[in-house]
């Protein structure tokens, strides 16, 4: 297996796939040859289809064919067409190396967009040689290949049994990277690695791939926005677009990358391509986009358009002027939110009127303060944009400012023009409601911050909260989805819209409150650039209106077109807010005990332990056997290390709660001798008390232990014993772990998703209501979550029927055998005192 | 209150109508009961997240609540129980109840709890058990409220039934009391892990995040 597998060509024959429940098919008569060992990039705008392109290739589209629907018809051209289990249809043939996709699975690695996603197991190591171990690789060659993907993508520092937890994007993708090359596959496909990663993070994604396509041939399938980091590698360009009447995605340019960004004839504004800076058509492009934002500013503010675009940039400035009389769009989208009384009373902001300052403010998490004296002011119809690398504290800054994280020290003050009558000035002591009709704060995941079932319901959120009359909210939410182009969809579920109009609506959303100052975090994030520039469109006539936008970004191209003013965020001398630089987070792997024996004993025996102590104990209910029992127990826990003190603590919550069982059984319990009291159901007797005794013991008998015995087992070691001592299926087992390394991911989300309702005036709701309507979300975004981790997973070659390898070897020893005698003498011990002593009851006897 | 009803209602017939007759017979060849990966991680996710509700629950004081007025505690037994419905109505394939909730209350253990481990595990599975018989029986076609509402309180009857036999061993089994505690798990099966996990897989599907599963496909087909 140490050879290389050669690199494979892909084939395309009068391909095409239709998803489950839609008309259109993402791709049709698709024919393309893809020889081996070519670089090629697939462009083209959102949603054309390349990714289902990408996934197709890899074979974990649809999982199996189920059937022919319909058989090649040669008088219509039809190719043959299969359905597969999840609806979705496939016509034609793709064949890789010679192969169909799915024999051919685990000769392609699919690397993803997400890098959380990506992350199947929770360290370093195991995640690298997930792949492996469902190729079947022999264990002992796993290590040493895991060893050197990682030295490929330069990370061979880390250690393999690191969390993945706390790694920046970058490492996660870089692992992902290693996952993937380590199966050493004939194609490697890349969807989108760069696009949630800052600008070092993807340089190091980039020269990664580089190096290693210098030392190993492969083909390699990349799709990306933006081709220009990629121009070095790439053999060929290929240009997707929907031409045509049924809006298919077909070929509209395929050449050398010279060949296609020189060719004049091909409208990349229209396709939604970016073209690479050292091709000419780039600049054309560029003067294009800033003359039209220009424009924009123009028509916004009433200049004329060469005026603002003297006055805002260099580009040749030659629109017409016609349309000077309309006030700004958002204007007229602050004039149709607030209810026309309020409006009136509500005196329109000048420009330039200072909304938000900062004095003296110190940021931070838990009172820890990352970054102090940060001085900064934000002004109405200014577009102020947050710099700096990923976890260098923007959000931290922006969340400050948003009122939704607590300062450390010092003040955020809004302006009188801002409180509009609210005597705090602080915006973290405004509740919900208040806030969300004066700062809005737009979060990176749109589908964080979806409280409602339709498009409409979601922007009449912020309507009702400004006063308005629900029919009347009705009318301006129709209104306002119009102008946001997403009137379409009114009814539709957000959750279902694209990435781009997801975006749309969230920001539609924030501004139907009519707050005065709107801060997005990476607003432009993995757009193509169509989407792109109707997103910095949009935030151009919203500060022109006189709405103060704060964008955190480290989106270059952003910044040239809109920024107003920069502060950088960083720990570089030139940053404007200055961050301490902070330690790396490594944390040290936990103990899987508090007890040096106990975490020294194999997972799957602990849990037999924790049953065979605890189940014999059911046979009698009686205090003897449940008392003689509890003290053998808290014995042998002294033995192993585990002293009273520190039992009390592991198990606080059992000794709350096991007094209530107590008082149960003494009125509702079987009853017999002497009577104390008597009262409706209530039968007080020698018996319940005696029983009542014993029941509190034995709770604590077998709560006790089980909590000692289980508390602080690691999953993965657990998940090895389940597959190597217990024999259950390999696919369960680890379907099972994966979905336990999500808790951690879900964690943050909750915090977001809590945040977010904050933001959009719903924190003031009673808790009950505001838990279920969190869990919902994060329900929701789970099941998302773990949809695209089993893309993930499958990418890896997980679930292909093959015989799984272990990487790692789950050990029996003899201590593990002595530990299962050990739990089993103490319920025998105490059993057979009660015996002797006459007590022994079973079940509790009638 | 009438819009959930009426979604309930319609949705109820087109889940059982399913396989019917006036499907194409491609249709119907697409029902396959074998798991793919994605049905792993999406129902291994269910019982994760299942178990942080199981495990919050745990610090409800039942047996006080059972002191004070017998029923009361057990009037929430179905937050213990609704992972296994959850999971059937959304994978459909057998096993799906039985996985999650032993996976739930296997985290929940983990996690540590008063119920003591071996005896959580052991009521994981008798209640996935419960609520996978009642799916068995309708051969796992019939994906509807109320095969649901019966898969939740065969579901709680099972637990409670075993629980008499083990942790309960000091009540009558027979007799007012452990008829309280009986229709109160019962009724709470019904409502907390029957109709309102049935609403819940509503309110997901139409999310279109169930769009790899038939039970959200369904439901999506309808908008």
């Amino acid at each position: 297996m140490q050879e290389e597998q050669e690199p494979v060509g892909i084939t395309f024959a009068d391909w095409g796939y239709r998803r489950p429940l839609r008309s259109r098919f993402v791709a049709r008569h698709l024919d393309l040859g893809i020889t081996a060992g070519q670089h090629v990039l697939l462009l083209g705008a959102s949603g054309i289809g390349k990714s289902t392109i990408l996934e197709a290739v890899a074979g974990i589209l649809g999982n199996e064919d189920v059937g022919e629907t319909s058989a090649a018809d040669a008088a219509s051209g039809e190719a043959a067409a299969r359905e597969d289990q999840e609806g979705g249809v496939t016509e034609g043939s793709l064949l890789v190396g010679g192969q169909s996709v799915r024999e051919a699975r685990g000769r392609c690695a699919l690397m993803m967009q997400d890098p959380d996603a990506q992350m199947v197991l929770q360290r370093v190591g195991d995640n690298v040689a997930f792949g492996l171990e469902n190729l079947g690789v022999p264990a002992d060659e796993i290590w040493p290949r895991v060893r050197y993907a990682l030295e490929q993508v330069g990370l061979e520092g880390m250690e393999l049994d690191q969390p993945t937890s706390h790694l920046s994007g970058g490492q996660m993708q870089r692992i992902a990277l290693a996952g993937a090359l380590c199966m050493r596959p004939g194609v490697l496909l890349l969807d989108e690695p760069t696009a949630n990663l800052d600008p070092a993070g993807a340089r190091d994604v980039v020269e990664t791939v580089h190096r290693m396509l210098r030392a190993h041939r492969s083909t390699v399938m990349i799709v990306e926005h933006r081709a220009e980091p990629w121009l070095d590698i790439l053999d060929r360009v290929i240009v997707l677009g929907r031409v045509g009447e049924d809006g298919t995605a077909r070929v509209v340019a395929d050449g050398t990358p010279d060949e296609v960004f020189t060719d004049p004839s091909i409208d990349f504004d229209g396709l939604g391509v970016w073209v690479p800076s050292r091709y000419p058509a780039a600049t054309a492009q560029h003067q294009r986009m800033l003359r039209e934002i220009a424009e924009k500013k123009a028509a916004d503010i009433g200049k004329t358009p060469a005026m603002a675009a003297v006055s805002a940039t260099t580009a040749v400035a030659n629109g017409s002027a016609d349309d000077t009389d309309f006030r700004s769009e958002a204007e007229a989208v602050r004039r149709l939110i607030v209810p026309d009384v309020k409006f009136a009373r509500q005196k329109a902001i000048a420009p330039g009127t200072v909304l938000l300052t900062t004095q003296d403010l110190a940021i931070g998490h838990n009172g820890t303060a990352i970054a102090e004296h940060i001085a900064c002011e934000f002004r109405s119809g200014e577009i102020t944009v947050l710099q700096g690398r990923n976890g260098a504290g923007k959000s931290t800054l922006s969340m400050t400012l948003a009122g939704l994280l607590p300062q450390v020290s010092g003040h955020v003050v809004a302006s009188d023009e801002l409180r509009r009558g609210l005597s705090a000035s602080d915006p973290h002591d405004w509740s919900s409601a208040e806030l969300s009709q004066r700062i809005a704060f737009v979060f990176q995941n749109p589908e964080h911050q979806f409280v409602r079932n339709t498009v409409l319901e979601e922007v009449k959120v912020g309507l009702l909260a400004v006063g308005n009359e629900p029919a009347e909210a009705a009318r301006k939410g129709h209104a306002l989805l119009d102008r946001f182009g997403l009137d379409d969809y009114a009814d539709a579920n957000p959750y279902t819209l694209s990435g781009g109009e997801k975006r749309r609506l969230t920001v539609a959303a924030a501004l139907a409150a009519a707050p005065g100052v709107l801060i997005l975090d990476e607003p432009t994030f993995g757009q193509d650039r169509s989407t792109w520039l109707e997103i910095v469109m949009l935030m151009r006539s919203v500060a022109d209106s006189g709405v103060a936008v704060i964008a955190v970004t480290h989106d270059a191209d952003l910044v040239e077109a809109l920024a107003d003013k920069t502060i950088t965020v960083g720990d570089e001398e030139t940053s404007s807010v200055h961050v301490t630089k902070q330690a790396d987070r490594v944390e040290a792997p936990r103990p899987a005990s508090r007890s040096r024996f106990l975490a020294g004993i194999n997972p799957a025996f602990r849990l037999l332990g924790a049953f065979l102590v605890s189940i014999p104990l059911l046979f009698s209910l009686d205090p003897v056997s449940a008392g003689t029992a509890l003290v053998l127990e808290l014995l042998a826990f002294g033995a192993i290390g585990l002293h009273l003190p520190r039992v009390v603590r592991s198990v606080w919550p059992v000794l709350v709660m096991a007094p209530w069982t107590f008082l149960a059984v003494v009125l509702y319990g079987k009853h017999g001798g002497h009577t104390y009291f008597k009262w409706g159901m209530i039968h007080i007797t020698t018996k319940s008390v005696w029983l009542a005794c014993a029941t509190f013991l034995r709770v604590l008998a077998i709560a006790i232990p089980a909590v000692l015995l289980m508390l602080g087992i690691d999953s993965t070691d657990l998940a090895d014993a389940m597959s190597q001592v217990f024999h259950l299926p390999d696919r369960f087992v680890y379907g099972g772990l994966a979905g336990m390394r999500l808790l951690t991911v879900l964690k943050d989300d909750w915090t977001e998703i809590a945040q977010a309702r904050r933001s959009r005036g719903l924190g003031d709701q009673n808790r009950v209501a505001q838990f279920f309507s969190c869990a919902f979300s994060l329900l929701v975004l789970s099941i998302r979550r773990a949809t695209s981790l089993s893309t993930a997973m499958e990418a890896r070659a997980f679930g292909t029927g093959r015989a799984r390898s272990r990487a790692r070897e789950s050990r029996v020893r003899a201590k593990d055998w002595l530990f299962l005698v050990g739990c089993l003498v103490i319920p025998s011990v105490a059993l057979g005192v009660s015996i002797h002593l006459g007590t022994f009851s079973l079940g509790g006897g009638k | 209150m009438t819009d959930s009803d009426h979604a309930s209602q319609t949705s109820s017939s087109a889940a059982t109508s399913l396989p019917s007759a006036s499907e194409p017979p491609a249709k119907r060849a697409h029902r396959s009961l074998k798991w793919r990966p994605v049905d792993i991680a999406v129902a291994s996710v269910i019982g994760v997240a299942s178990s942080l509700v199981f495990w919050a629950g745990d610090f409800i004081p039942h047996a006080g609540l059972q002191a004070l007025f017998p029923g009361l505690g057990s009037l929430v037994d179905g937050i213990w129980l609704f992972a296994g419905p959850l999971a059937a109505v959304i994978i459909r394939k057998p096993g799906a109840a039985i996985y999650a909730q032993v996976l739930a209350s296997l985290c929940e253990s983990l996690l540590g709890n008063i119920y003591g481990g071996a005896l959580t595990v052991l009521s994981g599975f008798i209640q996935g058990l419960g609520a996978e018989i009642v799916f068995a029986l309708f051969a796992y076609r019939a994906w509807n409220v109320w095969t649901t509402m019966l898969a939740g309180a065969v579901s709680g009857l099972f637990y409670r039934t075993v629980s008499f036999l083990t942790a309960l061993q000091a009540f009558s089994a027979l007799g007012w009391y452990a008829a309280s505690y009986y229709i109160a798990t019962t009724i709470s099966g019904i409502v907390l892990a029957g109709a309102v996990v049935w609403r819940l897989y509503l309110s997901i599907a139409r999310t279109g995040v169930l769009d790899r599963f038939e039970s959200g496909r369904v439901v999506r087909a309808r908008n």
